[in-house]
């Protein structure tokens, strides 16, 4: 019984991550086997058995297309525990069944990580406890409540051992097993926009980095997060070149460029994604170097001429990484930007018209940026989560008739206007924006933003043309520039302050979680060694340390028992030790079974001048030992007292033995 | 609790019985005292021994101290139920039955040879004991209080006996025995002649009211936890005892509350409102010998290992 609410238990968090299907067919043979009545009317002979195990096996191969990878492989794990459980009769089967529980509470982790994933595991595993001490026990010798008890002592005692381990035992220098590419879509940035793409982010409140700084965050004007650059267009979709990734940038001359100022150095955590770049401030001035090694840098992307960061492995954990940015809206490029970035395919004829004419009143490049800007600016445009549906030269009807649209919308146009004014320009995606909870940043994917870049006067320079029409998108985020437009029941109720505090504080919680559970890796461990005083603890330094602390918290746990124990040794047993000690040094010593009467008359028999002083030592023993008075804690001392009196006039009977 | 006016008082009445039941109970100083203190713990005596050694002596100058009315059983193989209870008896003249209490109907009984009559004869007498009423045609008849049973039992080796169960034994808060006097107790019982006359002659020092509140006195004696304890330690140790096949069964808890019942009434007799251990120490064998083994010569071995090994706390 409880071996099945065992299995069942630690199955359900399954549920989440695996084909309905297949697991509920799986809980359902647990529960026929749970419930008496079923149990007995339905035989599992082999003959049936074998087949359904083929079956599933089949149904698993049809799902996933293969059998070898990591769903297939926990879904069938899921079942054969389900199998194994029905027909489970003797101790043996069982102790495996806890086994295979055991085995099968580490898969959810292949699918999440978070505080949340633990805490359910917390009942799973106390189940796989429980069920285990029964077995070990047999199941009549205890009350299941006794049991409960018991394990949840055991638990208790196990938790700093199992912390010991966790922060002592050596780490491999990667995650020990393979996540794989199976994560189920994550939603971010795409290589791609077409307008609509960034807005569909917006309504999402998810996170899509963290961000902790060395001294002090940047202004909100400076929260450029940059990621992919998109330079290629077809008319319509603007896309990352093609040729963007033929030549990256040496460290060297990223830090070398006279126009960077302010340095500022973060760590960065991004959100799992399948996408393979990361993200840096505008613009990045070293490369990305990954946390997780010990002590050496490893270098996880590299950053090419467009300044796009892309990670040199596909990884779809949780990125961790240390970069340094430069808090500016220019940069000077390595390479002359190539002729496809004017690029404005034969479309949006009244755009380019429209642009020829102002190319030919503002010869400078930089004025004209600055017109168009202007334009936006004067001219009725809306910002707006919510605009109408474009033609096929959608950047005309944007332009000169509908003008509501989100910043991609701006950023495309303004990319075009200037491209059809002969100035090469790109579109950038990312991020804008952030919100401190603590002392860490949070960039949602509600911040996702497109702004554009232009190449004047040899230096490539950021234009927001969504600021020139809200401005308050980029000082205040996306919900002051909305309003009420604001999507979504999550973010409306995100606004109530109380829910919202709440949020962050989880947050909080969450990035804790991240920072020094899910991220404790060798270098983490390497500082705690360090502040120990030991460099480079070898591996026997290890096991004698795991050894000792564990020794260590055993008597801690042992300990209190015997110190309450001796806290409530009597005044008068004290003193009456004392009696003991005192005329065991004369070859008189009581037996443990002789009573303190007896070991008087034994006395008094040795030393008969003493006989009154001894008689009133036993009264007033007994007295404080075992009067009714005694009950009383003041009379006890009272009496310890006078037995100490007696002692010391009784001094003398050592040093003059007679008889 | 008892004062202390009224506990000196106490005392100095209780002096003076065993003193008097000294002086015809001669150099049995402890086994008079169990007696007595059987009786204020409101128990019953089974004595073991040999005939002649002053069974009947004891319990007659319990009874003359005491100022109890006594009367005894002879019991024999012949023994009927009735011969104990008493019997109803068809009245002609008031042409109905009417009853005739039998010898049980006293406070102080003498059960002679106890293990000669037939079982159901000494169940009579133990339901008796426990239940203090007799029933005889569906009504109950209460005994006196004070009741108090002195059996005598000679031991089993003897042929023609019935020897009492395991239960029946266990109603008996103590046995005891009297054993032949030392030499120079029976010199004074030689040179003094018999001592019937004596018993005769005998003054009350005490009467039946004075024992009921003895008794009750005796219950409020103090057990503190300590000796608790022991109590605990003493009686488990016969249980492992009997769990290792030494003796046939471990004490039961009707036994530990015999043991500190008797612990208590001891503590009544030396003047004490509290047990202390040297009280269970001295009772004990006397409450688990015949327990443990069906006959204080086969137990006293048994008790005296177990209060040599169990540690006194």
């Amino acid at each position: 019984m409880l071996l099945g609410i065992t299995v069942l238990v630690t199955q359900l968090p399954l549920l989440f991550h695996l084909p309905l299907l297949l697991t509920l067919f799986g809980m359902l043979l647990a529960l026929i086997r749970l419930t008496p009545s079923l149990h007995k009317r339905i035989k599992f002979s082999p003959a049936i058995m074998t087949p359904l195990v083929l079956l599933s096996a089949v149904a698993i191969v049809l799902h996933y297309g293969n059998f070898f990878s990591r769903d297939p492989c926990v879904v069938f794990l899921f079942l054969l525990v389900d199998f194994k459980f029905i027909e489970t009769k003797r101790t043996n089967d069982a102790s495996l069944i806890i086994v295979l529980c055991a085995f099968l509470l580490l898969t959810q982790f292949f699918y999440w990580q978070s505080i949340a994933a633990a805490i359910v595991a917390i009942p799973s595993m106390f189940m796989i406890g429980l069920a285990l001490f029964s077995l070990q026990r047999g199941a009549n010798t205890m009350s299941l409540r006794d049991m409960t008890h018991v394990t949840a002592k055991l638990f208790l005692q196990a938790i700093p051992v199992a912390a010991i381990l966790f922060v002592a035992v050596p780490r491999l220098p990667t995650a020990g097993y393979g996540t794989g590419s199976e994560t189920s879509a994550v939603t971010g940035l795409s290589s791609s926009m077409v307008p609509g793409s960034v807005s569909s982010l917006t309504k999402s409140n998810a996170v899509a980095f963290r961000v902790d700084f060395e001294g002090n965050p940047p202004s909100t004007l400076d929260r450029y997060w940059r990621g992919p650059v998109l330079s290629g267009f077809d008319g319509v979709e603007w896309s990352i070149s093609e040729t963007a990734n033929q030549h990256y940038e040496l460290p060297r001359a990223l830090s070398a460029d006279p126009l960077l100022s302010r340095q500022l150095e973060y760590t960065v955590m991004m959100e799992p994604t399948n996408n393979p770049w990361l993200l840096a401030l505008d613009t990045p001035t070293s490369l990305p170097v990954s946390g997780r090694t010990d002590g050496r840098k490893n270098v996880i992307g590299h950053i090419n001429h467009e300044r796009q960061i892309n990670a040199t492995r596909q990884h779809t954990g949780t990125h961790r990484y240390r970069i340094t940015s430069s808090l500016t809206d220019r940069f000077r490029p390595s390479i002359e930007p190539a002729d496809d970035l004017l690029y404005v395919a034969d479309t949006n004829p009244v755009t380019r018209k429209h642009m020829a004419e102002l190319r030919k009143r503002y010869a400078d490049d930089e004025q004209l940026a600055n017109q168009i800007l202007m334009w936006f600016n004067r001219e009725p445009f809306h910002y707006t989560l919510q605009p109408q549906k474009l033609s096929d030269n959608g950047i005309d009807d944007f332009l000169f008739s509908t003008r509501r649209g989100f910043c991609e919308h701006y950023a495309g146009s303004f990319v075009f206007m200037l491209r059809a004014a002969g100035i090469p320009a790109r579109v950038i995606t990312g991020y804008q924006g952030g919100e401190m909870n603590g002392d860490y940043m949070i960039v949602r994917q509600s911040d996702a933003h497109a702004w554009a870049e232009a190449y004047i006067n040899g230096q490539w320079k950021r234009y927001d043309p969504t600021a020139a029409v809200a401005i308050e998108r980029v000082e205040g985020g996306l919900s002051a520039a909305l309003g009420d437009e604001m999507q979504g029941f999550q973010q409306q109720l995100s606004k109530l302050p109380f829910v919202k505090s709440a949020i962050l504080s989880w947050d909080a919680i969450n990035y804790k979680w991240q920072n020094w559970i899910i991220d404790f890796d060798t270098r983490t461990q390497n500082s705690i060694w360090k502040s120990l005083g030991l460099q480079k603890p070898k591996g026997w330094h290890i096991a004698v340390i795991l050894a000792l602390a564990c020794a260590a918290w055993a008597i801690l746990i042992i300990l209190p028992g015997s110190i309450f124990h001796r806290r409530k040794t009597d005044p008068c047993e004290k003193q009456w030790r004392r009696v003991q000690r005192k005329f065991a040094t004369h070859g008189f010593h009581q037996g443990n079974y002789e009573t303190p009467t007896s070991y008087i008359e034994r006395l008094t028999h040795k030393w008969p001048e003493h006989g009154n002083k001894l008689q009133e030592l036993l009264q007033a023993y007994q007295q404080g030992r075992y009067s009714a008075a005694a009950v009383n804690a003041g009379t006890r001392n009272q009496f310890a007292r006078e037995m100490k009196t007696i002692l010391s006039q009784l001094g003398s009977v050592g040093s003059h033995p007679s008889g | 609790m008892i004062s202390q006016q009224r506990q000196s008082s106490n005392d100095r009445q209780i002096d003076e019985v065993l003193t008097q039941l000294g002086d015809i109970v001669v150099g049995k100083p402890m086994q008079v005292k169990l007696a007595l203190a059987a009786l204020l713990a409101g128990g019953h005596l089974l004595v073991e021994d040999l005939p002649g050694v002053g069974k009947t002596t004891l319990a007659r100058a319990l009874a003359g101290t005491l100022g109890l009315d006594w009367t005894r059983i002879q019991f024999t193989s012949d023994l009927l139920p009735s011969d104990v209870t008493g019997i109803s008896i068809y009245d002609i003249n008031k042409q109905q039955f009417s009853f005739h209490p039998g010898p049980v109907f006293t406070s102080l009984l003498l059960a002679d040879e106890i293990n000669r009559a037939p079982p159901k004869a000494q169940g009579a007498l133990l339901e008796a004991m426990e239940e203090k009423q007799v029933t005889v045609d569906g009504i109950s008849h209460p005994l006196a209080n004070p009741f108090f049973v002195v059996a005598t039992q000679n031991p089993q080796e003897q042929l023609g006996v019935y020897p009492l169960p395991e239960s029946q034994l266990d109603r008996f808060i103590a046995c005891i025995e009297l054993g032949y006097p030392d030499s120079s107790a029976e010199r004074t019982l030689l040179e003094n002649g018999d001592r019937r006359q004596m018993l005769e002659s005998l003054d009350a020092v005490a009467t039946a009211e004075q024992i009921l509140y003895w008794q009750a006195c005796a219950k409020q004696v103090f057990t503190s936890a300590p000796v608790i304890d022991y109590t605990q330690n003493l009686l488990l140790a016969t249980r492992n005892m009997a769990s290792d096949g030494a003796c046939n069964i471990g004490l039961s808890p009707r036994a530990g509350l015999s043991l500190l019942a008797l612990a208590k009434a001891w503590a009544l007799l030396h003047g004490r409102d509290m047990v202390i251990p040297e009280d269970l120490h001295t009772v004990f064998p006397s409450v688990a010998a015949h327990r443990l083994a069906g006959s204080l010569r086969q137990g006293t071995p048994l008790t005296d290992e177990i209060l040599n090994t169990v540690s006194v706390s």
